[in-house]
């Protein structure tokens, strides 16, 4: 996955993190200490231990008097991020109660959460034919569609998302990209005003819209932009590479190698296996007269990336630069082979 | 979860199911720059729009400025001809690749004439309709042209793509091949006017067999690999189609992923779909080839999507190398072992890739000597999002991509190149370059924000003289601003007065006649070349080296090219304000080096070899100008 993608979509997981913990409305509230292992669970689940609270309303799934075990068994295992359990789980659970809208909304989000987005869908239709969907729904149902590179599609019902929930900053962001992703540069442009009026702070939405920006040939507010975005990652401990890595590149491609530098220096101490970082990092020493810490970075970068055929061709050429013909030579051949395989001539 | 919305029927009604999910064959994340797909190899770049909000591939002209180029196909006769590719859809991808161009004086009689070749459709190839037909245009020395292929027979009547020069059985007149979607034609000059396709029998047809399963065949280029004295054929393979089973969207043919283009559905491919092999036919000099594309290690075993082709002297060991332009894949470069054999030296010499290691959508090939430094350079266009690279040559066949400093790169980003060829078009002695721009998804102008349109307008760059070229603006009303959706393209001086003209054979449309008006008044020379013995007798693949003002200058006798289009092959030079010529050196393809002296200047002569001049034709002379 390349650096927009990431940009788009690890932020997206943290989200989607908290929306499982929305969810968790529907938990019953606490009662009472017992040994109860439904209570034991509900109480485990109030105090995050997701793990231990899956354990326990597996235990007390088989009370006839908790028919709602298995789906709060499934919402503990997708808080955990474990959800081909939360599937199996879930998929019993609405075998048993086919008319749950709750447990079909859950399995959607977790079949998408699982790269399963046909399948996700179709959980969601029976969902909606039970009960109206939120516009988190809406906006999985949009990101379903995206993974199924089926953006027309996603656009149309992450636009419904916002406008069932019009204070959605991340439907907002999902449909501003999807709108970047379909090159409609204006319209990814306003959806980001969106949800940078909702959420001030949220750097992913700055970084987005100085590419977008940059696609709009509005180059003096990209590099604002970025800038913002790159001095929001700095105050931010958990700041991923993508604010530098972006904000290099759009320098690389104006020929400000040695401004890049620092940036992408920075993003390869923050993300060490970035392969990318190491790559544009080796461009731009070999681009501002450094060749030898040039291969160093390429040379990482080819280790994390081994099957990348532009890596091992922008190595051999620094060798070639360097005179040193047998490495180049060997580097080149690596790249010519993964291209040989690379591009397969007969359909799919 | 609860629910705090009104029902929604509709949502309930429509469900969320993807009606066509059991199609897409290939779900996958957003790449890092948006969506792109379909044709290209890099990311979505910025849309550009000129101050009327018009895509710059269609704006950005001006009011008033050097008038260069003139259309004047119109008054020459050549619009009441059209290439006909396909639906205006564009379904599949053989319907927007075009067609080729050749300038050749096919009756000797010192004029160039114009052959077009043409597409066709499905329902031609059928036999449902009558398939459109090539044009071959004699020229009536009077600045108008007359389509006379019917009469020389060279209509072809096939699905053409390419086309390629070269006197092949050395009888002094010029042949013509012509790829097509299918079996190819070897016209041969039957030195009356007339022509006769011996491509079966000569065995350079390359006929599948199957009326159903056919080669894409595109650029072909002729060139004496082996030193012979005659020419041997390379021809380039694109995709390997299937009438029954066309690519289209959604068929097993086809690769979904490369049948949307930023979203949007488009024609499918070339990545995804089956390539088609390459081949070197050698001339065994009794009219017939032997197809030694194996032995020779340039058969494209990869099958990469073979376009345009010259056979050219990148090393300067007077051998012709070999090289290809690969569509979405790596090019190839071919040097030439001397021993019958090529060597791959694709990688090595950084002409797969352009700078950024990365494989582009090349479609046609320039090959110039732009810095006057004796080494020949290269120019291959591509796809819009990204730039037609400038591949500078050190003199021993490597290459290294200064697209962006020589002043290529940027301008050429939003535009779909095509055909493309260096010519001095203001005889100041240093070789411009002029490349010819159309898109292949007619969808583009469905799509305002992406900053590009369908028909787009050619660039002319102009050499600075310092490694550098400038974009020469557009002005309205003159060729420079005339939008259509080009393809071949080939350059040479029509109205033999000493200035470089273009015509562009241009996808579903009449074809363009950019007449050469600068109104610079530099001196120049041409010249015609004739071999003999180890010589091909059109001179194919000689080199010659002109100094003049302190300059020298080289240029090529090349057969192919462009995009599957073939030059002008007599070499002209510009020579600014001096009228004399200080040393000619011809390195005759097969060996020997020869010096002419050159009396005068702004006229063509022929030179044979061994001979010297033989003859001299000057238009502004017999008008009473010089």
């Amino acid at each position: 996955m390349t650096s927009g993608a990431q940009t788009f979509w690890l932020p997206l997981m943290r989200l989607l993190a908290l929306t499982v913990v929305l969810i968790f409305c529907g938990v019953p509230p606490l009662q009472a200490q017992d040994a109860d292992p439904y209570q034991q669970g509900q109480q485990a689940f109030a105090s995050g231990d997701y793990a231990k609270a899956a354990a326990f309303f597996q235990s007390a799934a088989s009370d006839s008097a908790h028919s709602d075990a298995l789906l709060l068994e499934g919402k503990s295992l997708a808080n955990i991020s474990k959800f081909s359990e939360a599937d199996e789980v879930l998929h019993r659970y609405v075998t048993l109660h086919p008319d749950s809208a709750d447990g079909l909304y859950m399995l959607g989000f977790v079949l998408y959460r699982e790269n399963k987005p046909a399948d996700s869908l179709r959980a969601y239709t029976q969902a909606a034919a039970l009960s109206t969907p939120q516009a988190d729904d809406l906006r999985i149902v949009g990101l379903d569609y995206v993974l199924l590179n089926d953006f027309p599609d996603a656009i149309r019902w992450l636009k419904k998302a916002t406008e069932f929930d019009p204070k959605n900053e991340q439907a907002w962001y999902s449909l501003g990209r999807c709108y970047y992703t379909q090159s409609r540069f204006q319209d990814a442009e306003s959806a980001l005003h969106e949800a940078l009026a909702l959420n001030p702070k949220d750097g992913k939405v700055v970084t987005n819209l100085a590419l977008v920006f940059d696609m709009e040939n509005k180059i003096d507010d990209a590099e604002r932009a970025y800038r913002t975005s790159v001095r929001m990652a700095d105050a931010d401990p958990h700041a991923d590479e993508w604010p530098y890595l972006n904000y290099a590149s759009f320098l690389l491609e104006h020929d400000r190698a040695a401004d890049a530098l620092p940036l992408l220096r920075r993003a390869v101490a923050i993300t060490p296996r970035c392969a990318d970082c190491h790559a544009k990092l080796g461009k731009a020493l070999a681009a501002t007269g450094s060749p030898k810490e040039s291969i160093s970075e390429l040379t990482d970068a080819v280790a994390l990336s081994p099957n990348d055929p532009t890596l091992h061709y922008a190595l051999g050429h620094v060798y070639q630069s360097l005179g040193m013909t047998d490495h180049a030579k060997a580097e080149l051949a690596i790249s010519a082979k993964l291209y040989g395989t690379r591009d397969t001539v007969g359909p799919p | 979860m609860s629910l705090h919305q009104p029902l929604s029927a509709a949502i309930v009604l429509l469900g969320f199911l993807p009606v066509a999910a059991q199609t897409i064959s290939d779900a996958r994340l957003p790449r890092a720059s948006g969506q792109q797909g379909g044709m290209a190899t890099a990311g979505p770049q910025k849309a550009e729009f000129d101050s009327q909000h018009r895509p710059i591939t269609a704006g950005g002209l001006v009011k008033t400025g050097p008038v260069i180029f003139m259309d004047i196909a119109e008054k020459a006769g050549l619009t009441r001809w059209h290439n006909v590719t396909g639906t205006p859809q564009k379904h599949i991808i053989v319907e927007a690749k075009g067609s080729g161009v050749a300038l050749l004086d096919y009756d000797n009689d010192g004029w160039l004439d114009i052959y077009l070749v043409n597409g066709s459709t499905l329902d031609a190839v059928t036999g449902k309709t009558t398939p459109p037909h090539a044009a071959l245009f004699h020229n009536n020395h009077d600045g108008t042209f007359t389509d006379v292929a019917a009469k020389a027979g060279v209509t072809n009547d096939r699905w053409g793509l390419g086309v390629a020069v070269g006197d092949y059985d050395n009888d002094g007149w010029p042949d013509l091949y012509v790829t097509n979607l299918g079996a190819n034609r070897l016209y041969h000059n039957n030195h009356d006017g007339t022509f006769t396709d011996v491509a079966s029998k000569a065995g350079v047809a390359l006929d599948s067999g199957d009326s159903q399963i056919a080669g894409d065949h595109t650029g072909a280029t002729f060139g004496d690999y082996d030193g012979d004295g005659r020419l041997d054929l390379f021809v380039a393979g694109y995709i390997h189609f299937d009438f029954q089973h066309p690519p289209v969207a959604g068929s097993k043919s086809a690769n979904y992923e490369t049948c949307q283009y930023r979203g949007v559905s488009v024609m499918c491919g070339p990545r995804g779909l089956q390539g088609e092999g390459d081949h070197l036919f050698h001339n065994n000099g009794n009219g017939t080839f032997s197809d030694l594309s194996e032995k020779a290690g340039v058969s494209d075993k990869q099958h990469l999507y073979g376009l345009g082709a010259l056979f050219v002297d990148v090393n300067n060991d007077g051998r012709p190398d070999l090289l290809v332009a690969n569509d979405s894949t790596p090019n190839y470069l071919y040097m030439n072992k001397g021993d019958g054999t090529f060597e791959d030296q694709s990688y090595l010499s950084g002409f797969a890739f352009n700078g950024d290691g990365r494989e582009v959508s090349n479609m046609g090939l320039a090959a110039g000597d732009y810095e006057n430094n004796g080494h020949l350079d290269l120019v291959s266009t591509d796809f819009s999002d990204d730039y037609d690279v400038v591949f500078l040559n050190d003199g021993t066949g490597n290459f290294s991509d200064v697209s962006y400093r020589s002043g290529i790169a940027s301008p050429t980003v939003p535009f779909v190149g095509f055909g493309d060829g260096f010519l001095d078009y203001d005889n100041d002695g240093w070789k411009d370059l002029l490349i010819v721009n159309g898109h292949v998804y007619p969808q583009v102008d469905q799509n305002p924000d992406w900053g590009m349109s369908y028909a787009q307008r050619p660039l002319l760059f102009h050499n600075l003289h310092d490694g550098k070229f400038a974009l020469v603006p557009a002005v309205e009303g003159t060729g420079l601003a005339a939008l259509a959706v080009g393809r071949g393209a080939a350059f040479g001086d029509l109205f033999n007065d000493g200035k470089i003209d273009g015509v562009i054979n241009n996808l579903d449309g009449a074809p363009l006649l950019l007449r050469n008006v600068s109104p610079d008044h530099h001196h120049w020379i041409e010249l015609k070349l004739t071999g003999n013995g180890k010589t091909p007798r059109d001179a194919v693949g000689t080199t010659v080296y002109l100094t003049a003002a302190g300059i020298r200058q080289r240029a090529d006798v090349l057969s192919g090219g462009s995009y599957l289009s073939s030059n002008d092959m007599r070499v002209h030079f510009g020579l600014g304000d001096t009228t004399v010529v200080d040393e000619l050196e011809i390195h005759w393809a097969g060996g020997s080096v020869e010096k002419v002296k050159l009396p005068a200047v702004d006229r063509i002569d022929s030179i044979e070899k061994g001979k010297g001049i033989t003859g001299s034709l000057c238009t502004a002379c017999q008008a009473g100008r010089r």
